[in-house]
């Protein structure tokens, strides 16, 4: 379950596409999000999203993507796996190279209903909650300081190491299902 | 009068080539074909004999060795380079020579390691640059390193002196540039020697130590930054250039870099950029950014160091957005030469193109060509900046990529579009080809990767690519087979090319290792 889940919200940039764009900065929030479905029974799940200026964090199960825009309107990300200590880290090119490179106003909305599924199971996210940046749980940088950063690019060269293999595999399932049918169409 | 046999053959002969001369329906011209004359060719060929016969070897010992390496350059990545850059400007592209394909001697190189059939880069390079071959994953230490060997002392044994130490000893200039980390495997291989080549900073041995329940620093070996900062004498004072990425494995993690914000690795609290600055003298620069760069003046700067993103350079069809501005390969190599040609003693030099196989890896087939063409164009420079009789330069891979060529596409066809034949009749033009199930394909493609498509999520055997740009810069090659990760390392031959002194001495099928005794015997150590 867990690794579905984080496939779901790494697809997250992509169920994006249909917002609507802003044309001016929106405001700095926390949304807090319930998984409703796809769990198991008295399961529940919080997901949290927090936007600020030129910064989104999202982050539920010990899983966190940071997205940051440069002055220069180019985005990174950087997918924090906490059990793991971990961080894996995209340029902008690394991005547009994966085919994973969202607009910014995509990665900046916040959709009152997500529904992600993969292998005949569904996950909903309800929006319960909204309040201001600071109510979100997000990384600090002193925790981060000591996670591991790996590069993508790297990943080729880094096939034998335990934790680039877990997220390969959890990733692959991704990929092929979401990213390249859907841009090709 | 009766004719002789011979004359009757004629007569026959020149009858038939008169009739076929002068056909019964004129045809159309063929929509496609090249520009040249045939006869060009043939006179070429000509050509290539003559001056084939008058090639002369230049036997005398180079004063200076430059090793370029594409990374992942196979000869598929080769050719499809050469047809871009040739189509870029404006022509078929097929007829087109990348530079180094004009150097005249070659010969392909055998690259599988000690212990793999399909290498990756540490052992390739560790071959090129100590005439050993390696273990997967070591930099320039022997075959009997044990893995994760963290003993300074048993590092220091096993380790195998490079043509850049040996060149150092010798008194000659050295310098190092990659577009990858400078800390990376191919580059870090000229310098440095570890069991792990992933122990980029004292972070990545710190975190070893706690991954496997071992104490915080009982692993006594030195991280790659740290010895490309405290090196051993004689090559402290020759190494004189090192340009790349990577700033982050040289800062402290108590410091942000300051192009991308991101925090230093280091977690030793040493900022090894300064400590370049700090050990080599008045004359010693250390750089980030485009603009630093191009100030630094080689006839008064000793040492340089230019560390120009936090993890990799940009890819060269992404370099004119980056923040900060970084150089061009093509650049960062002339200013390294610049710097180390004023030795009277001579120089070596690696450059690598590092991130032709980053960009396969992705399965992203257009950026790999593009870096690869601005690969070319260093290696171009580098021709015109020294004097070819005293320079050995050589051009290689270190392995190559499940990168294929395929179809029948027409003369001048898109070498990043969808294949197109040539028509069956003359005056028709070329359409798309088609596979058994009606779809059209594109000449790229990968063995393996992120490129595959999932049939049983889409419900289709294979995309439909009609409506595709498959020349956009960020369309992904199809690939057969759906490995887990990225796109591999392919293990068939690369090509080496050589031109200058002893570059006679690369000819026919080589082990890779060979590079360097080629190397060496040029520079006669």
């Amino acid at each position: 379950m867990k690794l579905l889940l984080t496939f779901a919200l790494w697809a997250m940039p992509v169920a994006m596409v249909t917002a609507a764009p802003f044309d001016h900065d929106p405001p700095a929030l926390c949304a807090q999000y319930q998984i409703s479905a796809g769990l198991a029974a008295g399961t529940s799940i919080t997901w949290s999203f927090q936007r600020t200026k030129d910064r989104v964090v999202t982050e539920a199960l010990g899983y966190s993507e940071i997205w940051t825009r440069a002055d220069n309107g180019s985005l990174s990300l950087q997918r924090v796996f906490h059990a793991d200590k971990k961080i894996v880290e995209y340029s902008n090119a690394e991005l547009d190279t994966r085919r994973q490179l969202p607009k910014w106003t995509e990665v900046l909305d916040i959709p009152a209903r997500i529904q992600r599924g993969h292998g005949g199971s569904r996950i909903k996210f309800e929006l319960v909650a909204v309040g201001p940046p600071e109510s979100c749980p997000t990384p600090s940088e002193i925790q981060l300081i000591d996670y591991g950063r790996i590069d993508i690019a790297d990943f080729g060269d880094m096939e034998d190491d335990p934790f680039v293999r877990k997220v390969m595999a959890s990733d692959g399932a991704r990929h092929t299902a979401v990213g390249v049918h859907v841009h090709d169409h | 009068m009766q004719l002789h046999a011979k004359t009757v053959l004629k007569v026959a002969l020149a009858a038939i080539l008169a009739s076929s001369a002068t056909p019964m329906v004129l045809a159309a011209d063929p929509v496609v074909k090249g520009p040249e004359s045939v006869n060009d060719w043939y006179r070429a060929g000509e050509r290539f004999v003559e001056e084939g016969e008058e090639l002369r070897r230049i036997k005398r010992r180079a004063k200076n060795v430059i090793l370029f390496v594409g990374d992942g350059m196979g000869v598929s990545t080769v050719t499809a380079a050469r047809i871009l850059e040739g189509q870029l400007n404006g022509k078929p592209g097929e007829e087109n020579r990348l530079s180094f394909e004009n150097f005249p001697y070659l010969a392909l190189s055998k690259t599988y390691s000690w212990d793999q059939q399909t290498s990756d880069s540490a052992p390739t390079m560790t071959a090129m640059v100590t005439g050993y071959k390696a273990r997967e994953g070591m930099l320039s230490v022997d075959h009997t390193t044990t893995r994760f060997e963290g003993n300074a002392a048993i590092i220091a044994a096993k380790s195998l002196p490079t043509i850049l130490e040996q060149a150092a000893v010798a008194g000659k200039h050295t310098g190092v540039v990659s577009t990858a980390r400078i800390t990376h495997a191919t580059p870090a291989a000229n310098y440095s020697h570890t069991a792990v080549r992933d122990w980029e900073s004292d972070k990545e041995i710190r975190d070893y130590e706690t991954a496997n329940g071992l104490p915080n620093g009982s692993l006594d070996v030195k991280d790659i930054s740290r010895q490309l900062i405290e090196l051993p004498d004689a090559v402290k004072k020759s190494l004189k250039v090192v340009m790349g990425g990577g700033r982050t494995y040289f800062l402290p993690n108590t410091v942000k870099e300051p192009e991308s914000n991101a925090s230093g690795r280091r977690k030793d609290g040493r900022d090894l950029t300064t400590e370049w600055v700090s050990t080599r003298g008045p004359k010693a620069n250390y750089v980030w950014n485009k603009t630093q760069f191009d100030a630094i003046d080689p006839a008064h700067t000793d040492y340089l160091l230019g560390l120009f993103e936090n993890s990799h350079m940009q890819y060269e069809a992404d370099r004119a957005n980056d923040k900060a501005g970084e150089p061009s390969l093509t650049d960062m190599t002339e200013k390294a030469i610049k710097l180390l040609g004023k030795n009277r003693k001579g120089f070596y030099l690696q450059v690598e193109a590092g991130r032709i196989d980053h960009a396969h890896h992705a399965g992203n087939a257009k950026r790999a060509l593009i870096d690869a063409i601005e690969f070319s164009r260093a290696i171009k420079k580098a021709y015109e900046m020294v004097d070819p009789e005293e320079t050995l330069i050589i051009v290689t891979a270190d392995h190559s990529h499940t990168f294929t060529i395929a179809g029948y596409p027409h003369r001048g066809n898109n070498i990043l579009g969808l294949v197109h034949d040539v028509p069956n009749k003359d005056g028709e033009a070329p359409e798309a080809s088609k596979d058994r199930l009606g779809l059209p394909y594109t000449t790229l493609g990968y063995a393996n990767g992120p490129g595959w498509r999932d049939a049983l999520a889409t419900g289709l055997k294979r995309p439909d690519l009609t409506a595709v740009d498959t020349a956009g810069l960020e369309f992904l090659q199809e690939a057969a087979i759906p490995t887990v990760g990225a796109e591999t390392h392919a293990g068939e031959d690369v090509a080496i090319y050589a031109t200058g002194p002893k570059a006679h001495l690369v000819h026919g099928s080589m082990e890779q290792n060979w590079i360097y005794h080629v190397m060496r015997e040029a520079f006669d150590f």
